[in-house]
This record gives structure tokens, C-alpha cells and sequence, in this order.
């Protein structure tokens, strides 16, 4: 990976993630399910996914699953306003690099 | 490492990290390990590296929240080591001239050094740059702490002495005022009972007066002692266990 992910887009990637399951996902699934897009260590996604949920992007639950507790993590309404401003930001920014790096009109 | 050990290590690594944020960090990881199941957990293992990385992501975060560490606002704690990383990557692919990417690389491995930390993986040293700048940082407010503390031990000790005066006053008053209304009321009555009624009926209602205003002195009292005081000491607390924690992460 050359190209620096942010704190905003990490959220963005996380918020989507998480909003593709109805039903909520896990902690575990959440990590796998990023890794498809970036690299980021086992580590990196608690941070994340603790703040959003203490911004109420996320809200939590847990559900009995093999005798213990598994924490589901599910989109809010206000998660899903946060994400669709980041899917309009990140449409805007890409599409004008894309453009520059194409040798477009403003290159 | 197995990871019963991992999670003992993190759990004794955040002692100083507020009891819910401790429990749902150890929560996380938890399930995490069982989650990915007994096949994943050795590679988990290694790519969570230590408890104290672990913990010191999760330090980096709760500074974050509190908005104390603007600079990292923009920059998460995993961000240096994608800067870290991209530059391992390149000298790889011999994308930049080999000098200056050798020479940024030696940069965070002398880091590494300093820090105490000697691992061989280069394309982690942003964590151990992290914590050097961390440890100036600390170095700096404590330094600016010892400069400045006439101003703040005078200004600590004079709230101190003033709330208690506050409370100490207010209780006086109060005991006071009951005394006053009790033995007005005493006399008033007695004026009644022996003949002079206007009399009477003033030294009494008088003192009912001050009896009122004695219980309103009481309830300010109680205010005093049971909400502000400790809502202060609460205060004070907190300040430290944050100092306290920032120490903390310069280990």
C-alpha cells in the first residue's frame, strides 16, 4: 500500500462495511471484510470502531452465540448520514485525481 | 504468547484507562481470538505484535477523544505506520533512488533503538516513532508543570481553602440562625401566655424567620458538602489519572 489511508477514510471504509450487513457483523468479520480493500493490522480497527460507536455512527449488541456473548455492531441513522456525505466527498476527490492522473483538461 | 497470556498483559497494561474502556477493550479482543478461532490465533499473535502496542493504540485514542492531542486528530496513531510502511515499499521496488529511502529507514531504526525496542521488522517502527514524540511532549508539559507551579499551587490551594470556608461558613450560619429563630420563638410565645400580645406575635413571627432562613442555610450546606466538594476532588482526579496516563505511555 503506497498511498496513506486517513482517519476519515478509514471510518468511511469501516461505516461501510458494517452498513452492507443488516443484521450487524462483528468485530472479527469487520477486520476481515476492510482487508479486502486495505491493509491494516489486527489493531487498527478497536480504536475505530469504539469511536464511532461513541459518536452513535454505530450502535452495539451483543448476542448469545456458543455459550458467550459476541458484541454486533450495526449502522445508525446518523451513520448512514456520515457515510453518505463521505461516499459524495470521496466521489468528488477521486474523479478529479482520476482526471489528473488520465492527462484529463486540467492536466 | 499463547493468548490467555496476551489478554493478562493487556488487561494489566490498561490499569490506568477507565474501568468501561478497559472492559470493553478486553471484551473486544476476547472475541476476537474466538471468533477467528484456534487456526488464526497464532498469526493473530504476531500481527498484534505486543499487549503494550495494543494498549498504546488504545491510549493513542482515548488522548484523541478528550481532544488534548490535536495533532493526532488528522493523523491516527496507524497512519505513521502506513508512512513507514509506504517508504519500505518503495525501497523494495527500487521506485525511489535507494539512498534517501535507506537513509529515512536507518532514521526509524535508530528511533527504534532509543525507544528500547529492538525488532527486526522495519515496516512497524511507526509505533516507536509514535512514542518519541510522545515522550518530548511529556517532557515538555512537565517541564512547563514544575516552571509554573507557584501560580498553581497558589491558585489550587486558594479554591481549596475558599470552598472550604464556603462550607464551614454556610454550616455556621445555619446553626446559628436556628438558635436565634429558636429562642425568639420561646420568647415570643412566653409574651403571649403573660399578657403583651403585639409583642409577642412579632418576637415570634420574627423568629420563624430566622428559623426558615436557617433551613435554607442547611439545604445550601448540604449542597456544599454533598455535590460541589466532591464534584471538585472529582475533578482533580481526573486531572491526574490523565497526567498519570501520559506518563504512562512514555514507557
Amino acid at each position: 500500500m503506497v498511498f496513506n489511508t486517513g482517519a476519515a477514510l478509514l471510518d468511511a471504509i469501516v461505516l461501510a462495511v458494517v452498513c452492507k450487513e443488516e443484521e450487524g457483523t462483528y468485530g472479527y468479520k469487520i477486520t476481515q471484510d476492510v482487508r479486502k480493500a486495505i491493509e491494516v493490522s489486527e489493531s487498527t480497527l478497536y480504536p475505530v470502531l469504539r469511536r464511532l460507536q461513541k459518536d452513535d455512527c454505530l450502535e452495539v449488541y451483543d448476542v448469545e452465540c456458543g455459550g458467550r456473548n459476541r458484541r454486533y455492531y450495526k449502522i445508525t441513522e446518523r451513520g448512514i448520514a456520515q457515510l453518505n456525505l463521505y461516499r459524495t466527498e470521496w466521489v468528488n476527490y477521486s474523479s478529479k485525481i482520476t482526471m489528473l492522473f488520465s492527462g484529463g483538461e486540467s492536466a | 504468547m499463547r493468548r490467555e497470556e496476551f489478554i493478562r498483559q493487556l488487561e494489566a497494561l490498561l490499569q490506568d484507562v477507565p474501568e468501561e474502556e478497559k472492559r470493553e477493550a478486553l471484551s473486544y479482543y476476547r472475541s476476537y481470538f474466538e471468533d477467528a478461532g484456534e487456526e488464526n490465533e497464532e498469526r493473530i499473535l504476531k500481527e498484534l505484535e505486543s499487549p503494550e502496542k495494543v494498549a498504546a493504540t488504545i491510549k493513542a485514542d482515548l488522548g484523541m477523544d478528550s481532544r488534548t492531542a490535536g495533532e493526532y486528530t488528522e493523523h491516527g496513531f496507524e497512519d505513521s505506520r502506513f508512512e513507514e510502511k509506504q517508504e519500505v515499499d518503495l525501497r523494495k521496488g527500487n521506485v525511489r533512488g535507494g539512498k534517501q529511502a535507506q537513509a529515512s529507514t536507518e532514521k526509524s531504526r535508530s528511533a527504534n533503538r532509543a525507544d528500547g525496542v529492538c525488532k527486526d521488522d522495519t515496516e512497524r517502527d511507526g509505533a516507536s516513532v509514535y512514542r518519541g514524540r510522545t515522550a518530548s511532549e511529556i517532557a515538555l508539559i512537565v517541564f512547563l508543570l514544575i516552571l509554573t507551579s507557584p501560580v498553581w499551587i497558589g491558585a489550587v490551594g486558594g479554591i481549596a481553602g475558599s470552598v472550604l470556608g464556603l462550607a464551614i461558613s454556610v454550616v455556621c450560619i445555619a446553626g446559628s440562625f436556628y438558635i436565634v429563630g429558636g429562642v425568639l420563638v420561646g420568647i415570643g410565645i412566653s409574651q403571649i401566655v403573660t399578657g403583651d400580645l403585639a409583642i409577642g406575635l412579632s418576637l415570634t413571627g420574627g423568629g420563624f424567620l430566622f428559623l426558615a432562613l436557617a433551613i435554607l442555610a442547611t439545604i445550601l450546606s448540604s449542597w456544599v458538602c454533598g455535590k460541589l466538594i466532591p464534584w471538585l476532588c472529582g475533578l482533580v482526579k481526573k486531572l491526574w489519572r490523565s497526567l498519570c496516563s501520559r506518563k504512562e505511555e512514555r514507557a
